[in-house]
């Protein structure tokens, strides 16, 4: 009796956890079809809010990419922003011009630009300001590949470059330390290696990209912000008003230094790849292509990354030029912190624009009259 | 993160003497079982003496003889700390200990001993586990119940909610001041802000990795002792230590606060025995002074309600007397900002740089404010309402002690309420690479 009764019990119990899983995958099914169309719904709706805005780093970039017919386009981070002026570029060339220039950025999110400003239309000249340390591999600047996740979806040109954040380079990361040093170290059971090295060949970013709220990760405030803000800028260039004190010049240089002296700094193929397309793409199609460095506190140095630099534009026969390296600029009066106010900026760009000029404008044939 | 895979053998090594060492204690009689104790704690204690301390003590070392003019020359050791080092060197040594003292039978297989050091979920930042708890659990049939996979699924979703949406967003903030004091001189409100933030971005970066430690375990049908009970809505400071890393003030409570006497030998010998307690638990956090310095002024704080019971008494009257809730909100402040004034130690780059940051908090010049990346703020500040909401709601409202959040009773509209959780967690959550707090300890 006690064992048909203890049978009985070990059947219920079977039955039930049988139940229990069967409803674990209904409820889990369901639930995942809730998840999937909520995340739609919220998700287009955060993307026609995102295209609505009018001012704001988002509108800015809708526009750089889609909008921006101008002749000759400035490419750069916060320097390429604040240190060229547009608009005496267009009156001294007679061409139309922008400044695509975005705060944080770095080569990825120009190619994106150059991608897609070919897609559309071919520019006459393009100014790519990089700073000597453009070209090394840091975790930050794959981070900040988020500002082309809304795109994603409509624009086929930056996927794969916004899928480079969830690959980056395996390899490197901020500030590696290889240990032990000795080579006799050097084998499987004693190497110190990046957890990375064994994660799946999965491309992570590739599965949260079918998630449309999440290509609008962190950006709820800044597009409810442009919904509501004006446009300030028609020509892209954000000058800055005010003078650095000397206290204030000498801790950045200091810092920079500092920076600039960090060990582990690996160059990353990546962005040289990037490098290398963009000048390929351009000058193929006629586009004439500048690179330069602007003005800084204190000179640049040569570093791997600059000659990377400097390699790549000698490849594509692209002309560059440091300006760091000309004294002249050499006046706090001209920079409000590490970028130049708007009297440097546009001392700088008068010169920079008579030296395209005499690179790119004038005659052949009347220099060899 | 980065690995050695020869440190496999340090885990290895510690697994196999505390194996041997927990049935040599149960069939050894009289000192003999003292001896075998004592390895297995000489043992576990060596190996984070050598790489958690070694280089610690050299320094202090080097330091001294310097001062005195007698330069020593001893070499660094170029090794780093394997991760989780603390964590199971702890809850290996809390097997022996409780072997030692009768409360537990030894393993006799081999595998479940280590599976009890290596259990994934809790491998790398605890809960520190003990073995009455945990090993038996590895003898039973785990059957699939619904109802425990549910509720460990709403757990995991709760601590990621903490780490990536709270912690994650304040780290921001906080890194930014924390690690450029300097750069915010003369702006006392940002330091006090970064003070606020690191004190909750603690707590939801190691209180998050706890959910999804105990939620992880809890689908396979284990249940892991709580970690943290909601610390900061504890009404005194000595509350919130009570609710606070529950795994290793226990450990600590159990292993070294009751066998030096406790309370049990007069106020001040307790006193004593809590500042050794705290002491160490300072040194277990990190071979760092900042992190003694942190235990140490909690020590302060928690010694000082015993010797002011009396005046604390007083105070609680008044403030209780006023309205319950006010006296309530009151001391939970005031214990709220106990723990950030330890914080600040624990979070700062070094004792000067903790000093610098005191002295900043205080010098009341400006009004000048870091909001750093505005939106940071804005979603940090959201983060922080959610977590003050769902906690109140854990502590005050809800008798069920494994309900997290306060979800609808309809169908619908519960799958509705986890979409949207999981949607705020897609829409400001901070998925770019960040590592947990408690990983390096």
């Amino acid at each position: 009796m006690q064992v048909s009764l203890s049978i009985s019990n070990s059947k219920t119990e079977t039955k039930v956890q049988s139940n229990g899983k069967w409803k674990l995958l209904r409820n889990g099914l369901l639930f995942l079809a809730t998840l999937i169309l909520f995340d739609q719904l919220i998700g287009e709706m955060i993307h026609y809010l995102y295209f609505k805005q009018k001012a704001g780093p988002g509108a800015e970039t809708t526009f750089t990419f889609t909008k921006m017919n101008e002749d000759a386009i400035i490419l750069g981070s916060s320097r390429g922003r604040r240190n060229y002026n547009p608009n005496i570029i267009a009156d001294s060339l007679k061409i139309s011009c922008y400044n695509a220039g975005h705060d944080g950025q770095t080569i990825f999110y120009e190619q994106a630009i150059i991608r897609m400003a070919l897609s559309r239309y071919t520019p006459q000249l393009v100014i790519i300001d990089l700073n000597p340390e453009e070209m090394y591999y840091k975790d930050i600047h794959y981070d900040r590949l988020n500002v082309l996740a809304p795109y994603y979806g409509d624009e086929s040109e930056v996927r794969d470059i916004y899928l480079l954040k969830g690959i980056r380079d395996r390899n490197k990361s901020d500030g590696v330390v290889v240990y032990p040093s000795s080579e006799a170290a050097q084998n499987f059971w004693m190497t110190h290696g990046a957890m990375e090295e064994w994660s799946l060949p999965v491309n992570y970013e590739k599965v949260k990209m079918s998630s449309k709220i999440y290509r609008f990760n962190s950006s709820i405030l800044d597009i409810m912000a442009g919904i509501y803000k004006n446009r300030k800028s028609e020509s892209g260039f954000k000058p800055l008003k005010g003078v650095i004190t000397e206290q204030k010049a000498q801790e950045l240089i200091r810092e920079n230094a500092e920076l600039r002296n960090q060990e582990g700094k690996v160059v990353d193929n990546n962005k040289i790849q990037g490098l290398e397309e963009m000048l390929s793409n351009l000058t193929s199609k006629g586009t004439k292509v500048y690179v330069t460095m602007s003005p800084a506190l204190a000179p640049f140095s040569m570093e791997p990354s600059y000659e990377a630099i400097i390699n790549v534009c000698k490849r594509y026969n692209v002309p560059f030029k440091d300006y760091s390296q000309d004294m002249s600029y050499n006046h706090l009066s001209y920079f409000f912190d590490n970028h130049m106010n708007k009297d440097g900026a546009n001392l700088f760009t008068s010169r920079l624009a008579s030296d395209i000029k005499k690179t790119f404008f004038t005659p052949t044939v009347a220099v060899l009259k | 993160m980065f690995f050695i895979p020869i440190y496999i053998l340090i885990l290895i090594f510690t697994i196999i003497i505390d194996y041997f060492a927990g049935i040599m204690i149960d069939q050894a009689q009289g000192r003999r079982r003292k001896a075998f104790l004592l390895l297995s704690l000489a043992a576990n204690i060596g190996v984070l003496a050598v790489f958690k301390y070694y280089n610690f003590f050299l320094g202090n070392l080097n330091w001294v003889t310097d001062l005195f003019g007698v330069s020593m020359d001893i070499p660094y050791l170029n090794i780093i700390l394997p991760i989780g080092l603390s964590f199971h060197t702890f809850q290996a040594m809390s097997y022996t200990i409780e072997v030692y003292r009768g409360n537990f039978k030894p393993v006799r297989d081999f595998g479940i001993y280590s599976l009890y050091v290596m259990f994934y979920p809790q491998l790398v930042a605890g809960p520190i586990e003990r073995p009455q708890n945990l090993i038996p659990q590895f003898y039973q049939k785990h059957e699939f119940d619904y109802d425990r996979v549910i509720s460990g699924l709403k757990l995991m979703l709760w601590g990621l909610f903490k780490k990536v949406v709270i912690a994650d967003r304040l780290g921001a903030y906080v890194a930014n001041v924390f690690n450029f004091p300097h750069q915010h001189s003369g702006e006392p409100l940002t330091f006090w802000v970064s003070a606020w933030f690191f004190a909750i971005q603690l707590y939801c970066d190691f209180g998050g990795y706890s959910d999804m430690a105990i939620g992880s375990a809890r689908i396979m049908g284990f249940n892991l002792m709580t970690n943290f009970r909601r610390p900061y809505l504890g009404r005194s400071v000595g509350e919130v230590w009570q609710r606070w890393h529950i795994s290793l003030t226990t450990w600590f409570g159990d292993y070294v606060f009751k066998p030096l006497g406790g309370y049990r030998k007069g106020k001040w010998r307790g006193i004593f025995n809590l500042g050794v307690l705290m002491f160490l638990a300072g040194l277990w956090h990190g071979a760092n002074w900042t992190y003694v310095l942190c235990f140490l002024l909690f020590f302060i704080f928690l010694a000082s309600r015993l010797v002011m019971k009396k005046q604390i008494e007083k105070f609680d009257k008044v403030v209780y007397g006023i309205h319950p809730l006010f006296g309530r909100i009151v001391g939970t402040i005031l214990a709220f900002h106990c723990g950030i004034f330890s914080y600040i130690f624990f979070r700062s780059m070094s004792v000067q740089d903790a000093l610098y940051y005191y002295s900043q908090m205080f010098s009341f010049k400006s009004l000048k404010f870091y909001d750093g990346d505005q939106s940071t703020m804005w979603y940090g500040l959201f983060g922080i309402v959610c977590l003050f909401s769902v906690e109140i709601y854990q502590e005050e409202y809800t008798k069920d002690k494994n309900a997290i959040f306060p979800e609808p009773r309809n169908n619908v509209l519960r799958y509705l309420f986890y979409a949207g959780v999981i949607s705020i967690i897609l829409l400001i959550g901070v998925f770019d690479a960040s590592q947990f707090i408690y990983f390096q300890f």
